[in-house]
């Protein structure tokens, strides 16, 4: 009975399964039972820091999959959503005063969720409001607005939102002191804790993004990207779609980057730089743009190969700094482009494919609801 | 422009914040007590910035029409350039400052130019066939790998290369009614108005030339007419090159370069490929000495930290109202290509 | 037989009218003051030499060129400068010379998105996952079945629509069209590249849309399967219209005998030199 209801809704199951593994590995990584503590085993790579990392940026790039392997529409700005999220977060729970917020309100237990809240529906509001002329644009316009975009905002949160003085933003430095998330008395704080916080509500999205895609809407962002005429000639209403796909993965961007302050308990400028979006971009040509799973997938192994990187360049090059892995990601996006453009998982289940012969191994995230 | 023209938003939208923005340029000017000089200073730095940045759209623009491609790596050639001049001339060749100096500038170029032939084989021909959003991405791809290369080859600190006239880090400046006016402002003039007359005599008297624009306009012609639309693309990528490293080069003594130099600069190049349409070299120039001015006028009466974001405030500007750039007529869909 | 099943509709109303229409490239017309009906429930045939418009013709009707003058109607309502997907939901459906099939798409899920308008799932009931969206799907997919086998593809449903034979992308193409359920169906050189075979299975499923009540208008270079089909044949030449009426009287027009030399009117006098201009030409 649960094997044939897991078979109808393998997402579902998926989704199920891979809450298994993190909750185990999360225990692994906490209780280490036996003194058997998995940090220790992968050198440090793979630590509890390491994981919600991956969760958290796993969070935007489900968004930015939905954008771009589904619908077709590239970003190469994403990561302005990411820093308005963050820079929401952490402006209106550490910069309270200057908006003249009572003390009483601003730390109060449930101040910086309707903080993270109202990121969202910034960045949600912001992405419909340029969508229908932005996604007008095709191509290298679209590639340049989005580009343009991000940088614009990377300025913004560098040069204090262009306003004198550096008390808003904190200009290079960034906010600190930025609060922990809290549920009535109950601290979501330590790490150990906020692993599952994270982790929980990348698998919410990851969900809502596979229903998302299996949907009529999905279908029609996909059907979008096979050839806009004919979609529109099916009566689908392909700016709306589009700015649709787009105001979910700003939202979604901006609930990470809310995480993400509340995390590191401080915001600078640098992760929301040029380099921040191309990560992302590099995040999910690895996972595989038009597939959900590949999220996590993609995140994980460029954070990971992150920090290989940096330990091993560390000794090779003398005085490298952590900006020595572009070239990596360089390399890694042409040669990917190039030879896999749809991902290394569907790549490789491809390549399997062929080696199994004709057994239907379908690409993750596309395989059909029942 | 038509009377019913003008009832669509889009047709007056544009030039309207344009105005608006020149007015907010003077306005704010005038709380900081600008005089004529100081405008006229702020032009004509601007004047200096933006034909570097014609330079680089004129790069923007070769590739485009023979490839349908914009190659965001176009600003690493920038970079490269002025780097590679610098490491020549800091090198220990023997022979005098200014011997050197012109070695270090063809080196530049001709090793950059190399480089762009390299990456156009390497990056470009295996995927021409892909699609545009792929093609975007690889050439994204090959913009961080070169400037990750130069990080790890002259790592992250800014470098000298001197002014060509003085051979010294100080440049020689003249005075012209309170406006200073750097030398190495009239070798980059100098410089942009040569390649100017050198482009347009390739591209109309020279049969390669002559190629390449054939193959701009049809490529399925050109390729009947036994041109090799592949050589072809190699050409464009190597003068794009060229172009870029010549743009790098005369400008490196203004800044100072840095392996991270061509991100921004290529970026703005390209916005001024935008305003210019993108098709044209001429149309680039001018958008390229707008942009310079624009940009200038606006920092300077602002936050100098801003100055990168006008720029792009005018990219979204263009691209929202007039993808066509501001001197063509017609209103032409943009396309993916 | 089709002559005799127009006499018997001839009080119908028009379905479609065209008047005064006019496309201009740059000051090339590739559409002249182009008027023309057509009935309810008829099957019109579009035709004419290479460049005489027909294309850009479907482009008018289904929104993605506005015209330079002149004004389309269907059933009353002006469709000029509506945006296609605007002019789908008030019914025109079509296909496209080079094939448009959602390639990424499972032959399934192509005929599925044919279903959009009839579907009406937002954003978020899909995110939810609620019990209205779900129904909805359920039926959704039932619907597009019963389309794939009117396409004969029943047993290919869950294969990548990439991967199915010309023929069949072509049958999945018409009914991804029908689908939606359109009063008029556009159907652009349904026939190009199909073998003998599948053009007599084409013609069926054309004669079985008819049946069905569905208007359908088509530019056909192949001219044994347009006079098979169709009821009325307009003639177009330079964007104007050289001649209309059944195929009889087309074929005897002193018009359409003059332009094509006085020649028997065939396949190789109507059907001009193979295109040459790839996928463009759509």
């Amino acid at each position: 009975m649960l094997r044939r209801a897991l078979a109808r809704y393998p997402n579902t199951a998926a989704c199920l399964g891979m809450a298994l593994g993190l909750l185990i590995l999360g225990w692994i990584e906490i209780v280490q039972p036996g003194g058997f503590d998995f940090s220790d085993i992968t050198g440090g790579l793979v630590t509890l820091d390491t994981m919600v990392r991956i969760g958290i940026l796993s969070i935007v790039l489900v968004g930015l999959n939905l954008l771009m392997g589904y619908a077709g529409q590239i970003s190469l700005g994403q990561a302005a959503f990411y820093g308005m999220g963050a820079y929401a977060s952490a402006i209106l729970t550490a910069r309270y005063s200057l908006l003249g917020i009572p003390v009483a309100i601003a730390q109060s237990w449930w101040w910086p969720w309707l903080a993270i809240l109202f990121g969202m529906i910034a960045a949600g509001g912001l992405a419909y409001l340029i969508g229908r002329p932005i996604l007008n644009l095709r191509g290298h316009y679209l590639a340049m607005a989005t580009l343009g975009l991000g940088i614009m905002f990377y300025i913004l949160f560098r040069e204090n939102l262009g306003v004198p003085g550096d008390h808003i933003t904190g200009a290079f430095d960034g906010i600190t002191a930025v609060p922990r998330l809290r549920i009535g008395g109950f601290d979501l704080w330590p790490i150990s804790r906020y692993y599952f916080v994270v982790w929980t509500v990348a698998l919410i999205c990851l969900t809502l993004a596979l229903n998302i895609v299996n949907s009529r809407t999905g279908r029609a962002l996909r059907a979008i990207h096979g050839s806009e005429r004919a979609s529109q000639a099916a009566g689908v209403d392909i700016a709306h779609h589009k700015v649709q796909a787009l105001v979910v993965s700003a939202v979604f961007a901006s609930l990470a980057g809310s995480l993400y302050a509340h995390f590191q308990a401080a915001v600078s400028p640098k992760p929301f730089d040029f380099a921040g979006s191309l990560e992302l971009v590099v995040m999910s040509a690895v996972g595989g743009m038009a597939s959900i799973w590949g999220a996590p997938f993609g995140v994980g192994v460029i954070l990971i190969l992150k920090e290989v990187l940096r330990s091993g360049l560390r000794q090779v090059l003398r005085g490298a700094s952590g900006e020595h892995e572009i070239v990596f990601y360089g390399v890694l996006l042409v040669v990917i482009m190039v030879f896999m453009p749809e991902g290394i998982l569907v790549w490789t289940s491809a390549q399997l494919k062929e080696l199994r012969g004709r057994r239907a191994v379908l690409p993750p995230g596309l395989e059909r609801s029942p | 422009m038509s009377f019913t023209a003008l009832r669509s938003p889009r047709a007056w939208l544009g030039p309207l914040s344009v105005l608006a923005l020149i007015a907010v340029v003077f306005f704010l000017g005038e709380r900081m007590n600008f005089g004529p000089q100081q405008y006229m200073q702020l032009i004509l730095d601007g004047l200096r910035g933006g034909t570097i940045y014609a330079l680089i759209a004129m790069g923007f623009v070769t590739v485009f029409n023979v490839t349908g491609i914009i190659n965001f790596a176009q600003g690493a050639f920038v970079m490269l350039g002025a780097m590679l001049a610098v490491s020549i001339y800091d090198s220990s060749l023997p022979l005098m400052p200014a011997a050197k100096l012109v070695v270090a500038v063809i080196g530049g170029i001709a090793g950059t130019t190399l480089i762009g032939m390299l990456l156009e084989r390497l990056t470009i021909y295996p995927a021409r066939h892909s699609s545009p959003l792929t093609l975007i991405i690889i050439t994204v791809g090959a913009y961080i790998s070169m400037q990750g290369l130069a990080l790890i080859a002259w790592g992250a600190k800014p470098y000298v290369l001197p002014a060509f006239t003085t051979l010294d880090i100080a440049d020689k400046t003249f005075r012209i009614g309170g406006v200073v006016l750097k030398a190495q402002s009239l070798w980059i003039w100098g410089t942009t108005a040569l390649v100017l007359v050198g482009l347009a005599y390739f591209f109309e008297r020279t049969l390669t030339g002559k190629a390449l624009r054939a193959c701009a306009i049809n490529k399925r012609g050109a390729r009947l007419m036994g041109i090799s639309v592949n050589r072809m693309s190699l050409l464009a990528f190597a003068l794009a090159a060229a172009l870029g490293a010549i743009g790098g080069i005369v400008v490196a003594p203004t800044t100072r370069p840095t392996y991270d130099m061509g991100l921004v600069l290529g970026l703005k190049g390209f916005v001024a490929a935008i305003i210019g349409g993108l098709v044209s070299s001429p149309g680039a120039v001018i958008g390229g000495l707008l942009l310079g001015i624009l940009e200038n006028l606006a920092a300077g009466v602002t936050r100098s930290g801003m100055k990168d974001i006008y720029s792009f405030i005018v990219l979204i500007l263009v691209l929202l109202y007039r993808p066509q750039g501001i001197l063509r007529a017609g209103r032409k869909p943009v396309e993916a290509g | 037989m089709s002559s005799h099943r127009s006499q018997a509709q001839e009080t119908a109303r028009p379905l479609l009218r065209v008047e005064q229409l006019s496309k201009s490239f740059g000051g090339l017309m590739a559409v002249n003051r182009l008027s023309f009906e057509v009935e309810q429930g008829q099957v019109v045939g579009l035709v004419g030499p290479n460049g005489a418009g027909k294309t850009t013709v479907f482009n008018l009707i289904s929104g993605y060129y506005a015209p330079s003058g002149g004004e389309i109607y269907l059933d009353g309502v002006a469709l000029a400068g509506l945006e296609p997907f605007r002019i789908a939901a008030l019914g025109v459906a079509r296909t496209f010379q080079s094939l448009q099939v959602f390639g990424n798409m499972t032959a399934l899920e192509n005929i599925m998105v044919g279903r959009h308008l009839h579907s009406r799932a937002g954003l978020l009931a899909a995110a939810l996952r609620l019990p209205s969206m779900r129904r909805e799907e359920m039926r959704v997919r039932q619907d597009a079945r019963r389309y794939l086998e009117r396409a004969g593809l029943s047993d290919r449903a869950d294969e990548l629509a990439c991967n199915l034979s010309f023929g069949e992308q072509r049958r999945l193409e018409i009914c991804r069209a029908l689908a939606a359920e359109p009063r008029l169906l556009l159907l652009d050189e349904p026939g190009a590249g199909l073998t003998q075979e599948e053009k007599v299975r084409l013609a069926e499923l054309i004669l079985q849309i008819q049946q069905d009540g569905v208007t359908v208008l088509l530019v056909e270079h192949d001219v044994d399967l347009v006079m098979g089909l169709v009821d009325r044949v307009l003639v177009l030449e330079y964007g104007e219209l050289l001649a209309a009426g059944t195929p009889e009287e087309v074929q005897r027009h002193p018009k359409v005998i003059e332009a094509y030399l006085g020649t028997q009117w065939d396949a190789a006098t109507l059907d001009a030199p193979t295109p040459a201009a790839g996928p463009k030409g759509g």
